[in-house]
């Protein structure tokens, strides 16, 4: 049989392999490497993707370099990449300069739409206001919040504030570190001292890990003292399947996690997709929301492509708002609106095995809302749950002062 | 000396609080080609001695804990804004900027946004004059109704001789009726005197 030639797609990809978040970059690598293979051995598609892999490791000064690279001299359309919010700013004026379209896997803080990026990854109000509202109907409303010091925490740490303020609650604390820091010893101390009842964690790599390990081994030093401690709760808007085998044993175990996706879903698509990415990349390794999602960004692209029958980026980007993906987390689809995408919150508990079990599923994807314009602070502070003992606190002092 | 014309910044002295990249150094260049003598920092520095106008990274990293009193810099600032983030926005606003940037930082707005902050920074500092005195005579109107009440009874006069009695002592010690009044109140300056005045 005579084959026709298929044309050869050229696509940039900007992810950071090594550096401090190498290990999410190799995730999204892996997930979109998934997506390259499947495009490239169907016959649905009458194009091949040849990906340009540029490995700017972390620094943000090699992401402009590098993209301007991928768009002047190899002339691509679509980039697909970036992890951290900087990063993207970094690229975001050259990608709208040259009128290129950025596939961006990584859920990120909101506030921004723009025409050049197709944001694949969750926007706030399917990461953090879906763990918000968890905590103040489940497990209430007096937490702490330990994170590094950027952008990221900042924000996650102002919208959750907004919802515990509004449902009667307190940030018990904040603590920041250094992003180049994994010194969280002082922080451990005082959790163990003040014995918050929840904990919200947006530290980054290593320091995420020490901080579980190291307040796990505290807290069991406390339990062999006085049986009976309770041990806080730690919620996370990031804590994925590959983290938790690298905290490791024990203190990977029980955390709450916000998200689209987790490897546990239980459908025909995500089993494939999970069967599929342990073949190609070792049946230890379980895919994270962040290689779902990067998979999605180089299935939405093809599909777009094939409707379009052409690469061109006005031509593709409409193409995408047509689309509708039966995507392993479930139905996914680009909102014409602000270019993110309908994507489906879930909330998590890390078991023992390295993996989660989902608590709760969001009945349909949830429309994206990356500035929160829609967020209703009295809806969902009417289901917080109601703490009696701190209502008779607030009675006994509360005083009319004349 | 040298006159500039009223719409020429030349002469100005901007601190620029930035890393540095490509925002700083389309900025440095522009504010430079436009007369301006540009000192550079990587973040906050430590003193705005003989700085007329300040750029300051909205982006960068905010004290550990975000809720930092308000300061007031003293001099017209343009925040340069990445990230629209409310919690970002919030911390800029806290340093009461004047007028802002949008990174990437083009040569096209920087002339715009230094004519907008000092026009802004002059209005708004006019106002606090305007608002400080306001607050002062508002204050001492009571001083001045007390003292008022103390002549009318003790010289046996009416409102509009008390209050031209108090005034000619005022011009006379070249002082304001509000600190005569307190004077008066004060048993320093007794009305006797201000009859013989």
């Amino acid at each position: 049989m005579a084959k026709r030639r298929r044309e050869t797609v050229h696509l940039g990809v900007l992810y950071s392999l090594t550096g401090p978040y190498g290990l999410v970059g190799r995730e999204m690598l892996n997930g979109l490497t998934l997506a390259v293979e499947q495009v490239n051995s169907s016959t649905e598609f009458d194009f091949q993707f040849a990906p340009l892999v540029f490995d700017p490791g972390g620094d943000l000064q090699n992401y402009q370099e590098h993209c301007e690279l991928l768009i002047r001299d190899k002339g691509v359309r679509h980039i697909v990449g970036c992890y951290t919010s900087a990063s993207r700013k970094q690229v975001l004026p050259l990608i709208e300069r040259y009128d290129r379209l950025l596939w961006h896997s990584a859920r990120y803080e909101g506030f921004e739409n723009s025409d050049n990026v197709i944001y694949v990854g969750a926007a706030p109000n399917q990461h953090v206001v879906p763990l918000a509202r968890h905590m103040i109907e489940n497990l209430g409303t007096s937490v702490y919040c330990v994170g590094a010091n950027y952008l990221w925490t900042w924000e996650t740490n102002r919208v959750l504030q907004e919802i515990v303020t509004a449902a009667g609650g307190e940030i018990i604390a904040k603590r920041l570190v250094a992003l180049s820091d994994s010194g969280i010893d002082h922080i451990v101390r005082e959790i163990i001292e003040r014995r918050p009842p929840i904990v919200f964690n947006t530290l980054v790599g290593e320091a995420s890990y020490r901080f579980y390990r190291d307040l796990h081994r505290a807290l069991s030093r406390e339990q062999a003292r006085s049986p009976g401690l309770p041990r806080p709760t730690i919620l996370s808007c990031s804590l994925c399947e590959p983290e938790l085998r690298l905290i490791g044993g024990r203190a990977s175990v029980g955390h709450i996690t916000s998200s689209v996706y987790f490897a546990s879903i239980d459908t025909p698509e995500n089993r494939s997709f999970v069967r599929r990415y342990r073949e190609m990349f070792g049946s230890s390794n379980l895919p994270s929301v962040d290689a779902e999602a990067s998979y999605l960004c180089g299935l939405l692209l093809a599909r777009a492509i094939r409707r379009a029958g052409s690469t061109d980026v006005q031509a593709v980007r409409a193409a995408a708002w047509r689309d509708e993906l039966q995507a392993p987390q479930g139905l996914v689809r680009v909102d014409e609106e602000n270019n993110h995408c309908y994507l489906t919150p879930r909330l998590a508990r890390s078991r023992s095995g390295f993996s989660f079990e989902i608590l709760d599923t969001a009945p349909a994807p949830v429309k994206p809302d990356p500035y929160l314009t829609w967020l209703d602070l009295d809806d969902l502070a009417r289901g917080a749950r109601r703490r009696p003992e701190r209502a008779a606190i607030a009675g006994q002092t509360l005083r009319v002062i004349k | 000396m040298n006159r500039r014309h009223s719409r020429s910044f030349r002469g100005l002295h901007a601190l620029i609080e930035h890393p540095p990249g490509r925002d700083r150094t389309v900025l440095q260049t522009q504010l430079e080609l436009l007369g301006l003598k540009v000192t550079v920092h990587d973040s906050a520095a430590p003193s705005h001695d003989s700085i007329d106008i300040l750029f300051f990274d909205a982006d960068g990293e905010q004290a550990f804990e975000s809720e930092e009193a308000h300061r007031d810099l003293g001099l017209p600032a343009v925040a340069l804004i990445g990230s629209e983030t409310p919690s970002r926005l919030q911390a800029m606003l806290a340093r009461q900027p004047s007028a802002y940037l949008m990174k990437p930082i083009r040569s096209t707005g920087i002339y715009a946004s230094l004519a907008i902050a000092t026009h802004q920074y002059a209005t708004l500092q006019a106002m606090r004059r305007k608002l400080a005195s306001a607050e002062e005579r508002l204050r001492s109107r009571r001083l001045l109704l007390a003292a008022m009440l103390q002549i009318m009874n003790q010289a046996q006069v009416g409102e509009a001789e008390a209050f031209r009695m108090l005034r000619r002592a005022a011009m006379s010690r070249r002082q304001t009726v509000e600190a005569v009044s307190a004077q008066i109140l004060a048993g320093d300056f007794p009305v006797p005197r201000l009859l013989a005045g």
